[in-house]
């Protein structure tokens, strides 16, 4: 079936934007585990109520105007942000340089609340927010055509890269979370506030799923509980590619994606146990992942 | 003695006074129907309806007199679609609340979880929802376990009638891999080519249960060479899979006809627009048809319980009660054993019509409704409804 | 308090909540006798998930692996292979130890959260592995119908199986923490480079605590299966694994027995709860919480606090975690 170039081409864009997806999750979990050093167990629960907050403004509020897709995903991106913000101020702060059981505890004590949060305001029936208008159907591309809209999302996907890159190597921001990471109480006898550059990672990462949540939700459907699976797969992505580095994330999404892809055609009585798999022999090969660096500890 | 073992000793203590006072509550005079329905967890949309219809029917009940001059107590358990957890609430049912049977169960799972323990502690079960024919199978089949919903043999060779009659030559299908899908899978395929033994089955894709993206098994029915779809992506997972579908112009392409319950009132309501038209769907009730007095005693003692529109898996709920009534009624006891033995070959005069359980291995012979999804045309109702409903009996293709 | 002492007080306690619960099928009906039997599978299962994170300070985040293993190949050994009782149980608990072997040679090349991940993916790997082999795990439906010998069909007389084996492998697990082995994780814990200075091989040390630990996990999932006689996938799922991280930080990681309270109370928490709401996931969320911030050492740190203040000297457990500020 590979040899037909349209199918061949059309599983690769398949493999890309599985991939893009959950890099959208990875980026923001990655980033945080890298410089706050906090598994966060929430970030699939972030993801989730990013989509039920894009639905509540697409589907409810502005349903019929014309872009309401984008103010919803801006929407529920400040949601998100001003969620983990407050949940950082009042909570999380305290826990960091605890055991690290502390904070996986502590986030997922949140995925319960959030996920119970969810049943109460909005059901546990089936939502889906429509295709926008302008990204309905799908688009020919010559050699095969595929939907537009998920060309769209590989394209955020790519921009969220693009632009995480040069925040964190070209802002003052970003040196300051890069610093944060090597030697927190340098940074602070520096007279940083250390405590400032952390609540901002946290928010600037749950912000991102939160959008990507609701951009998400428009090509597939919300549901409680949706982020148990996502999260083991964004975790994944992130073991692979190396924990806190960006482009190990983007690269593990992309092999995740691929592998599902191609899998799923080739061996597909065992694409629920190829990625796993792969995790393991590149594990084998690289213990701190494709482009993560051994800690000292 | 140490603080530690205080501690451990207060825990205990607290263990055993606190089962205590709980089994204390449990004597009374009323009949007590245990019921195992998930109302959180993946398939809490249709256990929550199921639960109401059950309601209902023990309301209108308990207005009659009840049964057997006792009233009908309900008590209710989340199983939250997780055999370990229906396991362990079907059991403090039996132990705790002594229940004199056990109805429910959404998933396979849970329904041969509730049924391993209904053999273990000797009580009757009513399986309202769940389909998969293990279920009854020569290795599970115990004098305990019933059901009143249709099983995967009638749904999948309903279907397969359909596309013979639509006369597909070649045919894909997708259906989930676990054993829900499995057993639809087999029996279509086996129905079909006994229909039509012409017929090339060209491509079966198998899509995890869990899958949030459906791409490559979209892709690669695209590039197969069928003329129609079999599908049990049921209503649960169905939004997903028809979004990403109709991207593809998946819809256009096939034929198209799904397993699992495409044609329940609420969930056409909540596709709207995004529902697909034209594809074959399915329902065990359908509020618009038939026009007969027994569905509109039905219908109205719904709308008295929820106060809307009724989905059709409020009819499994009511549907299992009304078995279990029967039988309780016609047994003249509660006993296990006297219920088993009224249940089988019980005929029951149901909002479908009679139906009867057999004695062979226990089940209803509950057939199905199919319909061809297309706009509404009844004044006032906007969803997408399914028309030429067609009700498919189960008795010739049940086995 | 000395070593003697020590171990005289463990064994009252040991003694004293087994006398509680070998009465408790003598005066309450089949219900007490199964949520008791359940408990006790808990409890060895919270012990033995906290010799790893108790004592040796590593975090494993998919315990629910050896559960399931054990759980499965008990299963299988005794009704598909008609196994004899005690082979197939002690080879179920063996193959569960295997398992640790092999994944824990991959985990403990990492350390905190990565081990934590690490841990996590393999248990989804098992859970995978189940989902999918169906004509061996029965896949989704589960394993149903384990061939449980006669002389444990009746609910007591597997309770009082659960509860001599629950004391066995408890005693085992005392006594590990308390040997020289024991000592020698608490220093692979406190401070790894000092241990590796000290001669010590840290990975190996991690290596034979995480076979361990799997191998009296494996004791429970094998406990678990008798109990249910059916398996279920769900087992294996990471949510499993939660529940016992949860049970043991409840209870309080820092002492032997803080994990078996964790695991009493939780279950017997979430029975009572969830008689009246659907929101025990919310209950569970705000309980743990004000644990983590109100109780760093567990429920039985209440205890400990208290006796603190009475001017008795500390317990056998280790000081709570160090708090280092984060600014």
């Amino acid at each position: 079936m590979l040899t037909n170039p349209m199918f061949l081409s059309m599983t690769i864009l398949n493999g890309i934007s599985i991939g893009m997806v959950i890099f959208v999750i990875a980026a923001g979990l990655t980033l945080i585990l890298g410089v706050l050093r906090v598994l966060n167990f929430a970030h699939g629960a972030f993801f989730m109520l990013g989509g039920y907050v894009g639905w509540q403004v697409a589907e409810v509020w502005l349903d019929g105007v014309p872009g309401a897709l984008w103010i919803a995903a801006i929407a529920a991106g400040l949601v998100l942000a001003v969620l983990a913000l407050i949940i950082e101020r009042t909570m999380l702060k305290h826990l960091y340089g605890r055991e690290e059981y502390y904070q996986l505890l502590f986030t997922f004590a949140l995925v319960l609340l959030i996920n119970d949060a969810v049943k109460v305001i909005w059901g546990t029936d089936i939502l889906t927010i429509a295709h926008p208008d302008s990204l309905r159907g799908a688009m020919d591309l010559g050699i095969t055509f595929y939907p537009k809209y998920r060309l769209f999302l590989c394209a955020v996907g790519i921009v969220v890269a693009v632009l995480l890159w040069l925040l964190v190597s070209k802002t003052r921001w970003g040196r300051l979370t890069r610093a944060a990471r090597m030697d927190r109480e340098m940074l602070s006898a520096l007279g940083v506030r250390v405590s400032l550059v952390y609540a901002s990672v946290f928010v600037l990462g749950a912000m991102l799923a939160g959008i990507g949540g609701a951009l998400a939700a428009a090509d597939r459907s919300l549901y409680p509980g949706m982020d148990a699976d996502i999260i083991v797969r964004t975790f994944i992505v992130v073991i692979i590619g190396g924990l806190g580095s960006l482009w190990g994330a983007f690269l593990g999404a992309l092999i995740l994606g691929l592998i599902t892809a191609f899998g799923t055609v080739l061996v597909p009585e065992f694409e629920l146990v190829l990625i796993y798999l792969m995790m393991i022999a590149i594990l084998m090969f690289r213990p701190w992942g494709l482009l993560g660096r051994e800690e000292a500890r | 003695m140490t603080i530690r073992s205080r501690t451990l000793l207060c825990a205990s203590a607290l263990a055993i006074i606190s089962s205590g006072i709980n089994t204390a509550h449990a004597q009374d005079d009323n009949i007590k129907i245990g019921v195992l329905l998930p109302t959180t967890g993946g398939c809490a949309t249709a256990g929550t309806r199921a639960l109401e219809g059950h309601s209902a029917y023990v309301s209108a009940l308990n207005t009659d007199g009840g049964l057997l001059g006792r009233q009908v107590e309900t008590v209710h358990r989340d199983s939250q679609c997780n055999p370990s957890v229906a396991t362990a609430a079907a059991r403090d049912l039996v132990t705790k609340d002594g229940v004199d049977v056990l109805i429910g169960g959404v998933s396979s799972s849970e329904a041969l979880a509730i049924s391993e323990v209904a053999k273990q502690e000797g009580v009757v079960y009513m399986a309202g929802i769940p389909k998969t024919v293990q279920l009854t199978n020569e290795d599970n089949l115990h004098p305990y376990v019933f059901r009143a919903a249709d099983n995967t043999n009638t749904e999948a060779k309903s279907a397969a009638i359909i596309a013979d009659r639509l006369g597909w030559d070649s045919v894909c299908t997708i259906l989930l891999d676990y054993s829900y899908g499995h057993d639809l899978g087999e029996a279509f395929v086996e129905h079909f080519a006994a229909l039509r033994p012409d017929a090339a089955i060209t491509n079966q894709v198998w899509p995890a249960a869990n899958t949030d993206d459906y791409s490559p098994f979209i892709s690669q029915l695209l590039a197969s060479d069928c003329e129609g779809v079999f599908s049990g992506v049921w209503a649960g997972v169905f939004p997903n899979f028809a979004k990403q579908a109709s991207a593809f112009g998946f819809f256009d392409r096939f034929e198209f006809i799904s397993a699992g319950a495409l044609g329940s009132a609420k969930f056409l309501e909540t596709m709207g627009d995004e529902m697909p038209r034209g594809i074959w769907g399915n329902a065990l009730e359908v509020w618009y048809y038939p026009n007969t007095d027994g569905h509109k005693a039905y219908l109205d003692a719904i709308a008295a319980e929820i106060d809307e529109r009724p989905d059709a898996f409020h009819s499994t709920g009511w549907v299992a009660m009304q078995f279990i009534a029967d039988a309780i009624k016609n047994a003249g006891s509660t006993d296990p054993d006297a219920i088993s033995a009224a249940l089988k070959g019980l005929t029951i005069d149901s909002i479908s019509g009679p139906l009867t359980i057999r004695e062979s291995d226990q089940q209803a012979n509950r057939g199905i409704f199919w319909g061809q999804i297309a706009d509404s045309d009844i004044d006032g109702y906007d969803a997408p409804i399914m028309s030429n409903v067609e009700y498919i009996p189960a008795d010739e293709i049940m086995d | 308090m000395s070593p003697a002492i020590e171990a005289r007080n463990a064994a009252l306690v040991a003694i004293g909540a087994a006398a509680i619960f070998a009465a408790i099928p003598m005066f309450f009906g089949d219900f007490a006798v199964y949520l008791g039997a359940e408990i006790l599978i808990y409890i060895l299962f919270a012990l033995a998930f906290n010799l790893m994170l108790g004592q040796g300070g590593l975090v494993s985040f998919g315990h629910a692996a050896y559960f399931a293993i054990s759980g499965y190949a008990l299963a299988i050994l005794l009704t598909t292979y008609s196994w004899p009782f005690w082979p197939a149980f002690i080879a179920a608990i063996v193959l569960a130890g295997i398992a640790a072997l092999v994944i824990g040679y991959f985990c403990i090349r990492l350390t905190a959260i990565y081990f934590a991940m690490l841990t996590l993916a393999f248990s989804q790997l098992v859970w995978a592995i189940a989902f999918k082999w169906d004509d061996v795990t029965g896949g989704d439906e589960g394993f149903i119908g384990v061939a449980v010998p006669v002389w444990l069909v009746e609910p007591s007389s597997f309770y009082y199986f659960a509860l001599g084996t629950v004391l066995v492998a408890g005693t085992l697990l005392w006594v590990i923490t308390h040997s020289a082995f024991g000592r020698v994780l608490r220093a692979t814990k406190e401070n790894p480079q000092r241990a590796e200075f000290l001669g010590l091989n840290v990975r190996r040390v991690r290596l034979v605590t995480f076979v361990i630990s799997g191998t009296f996990t494996g004791i429970a999932g094998a406990l678990f299966t008798l109990f249910n006689r059916s398996v279920f996938v769900e087992s294996a799922w990471w949510t499993k694994s939660a529940e016992v991280l949860i049970m043991s930080i409840l209870g309080g990681v820092g002492s032997f027995f803080g994990p078996a309270l964790g695991a009493a109370v939780l279950i017997l928490l979430d029975r009572a709860i969830t008689e009246f709401t659907q929101y025990w996931p919310t209950v569970l969320g705000i309980i743990l919480i004000l644990v983590l911030f109100f109780l760093p050492d567990g429920l039985i740190g209440l205890f400990r606090r208290k006796r603190a203040e009475d001017g008795d000297e500390l317990g056998d457990a280790d000081p709570a975690p160090s708090r280092t500020p984060a600014e």
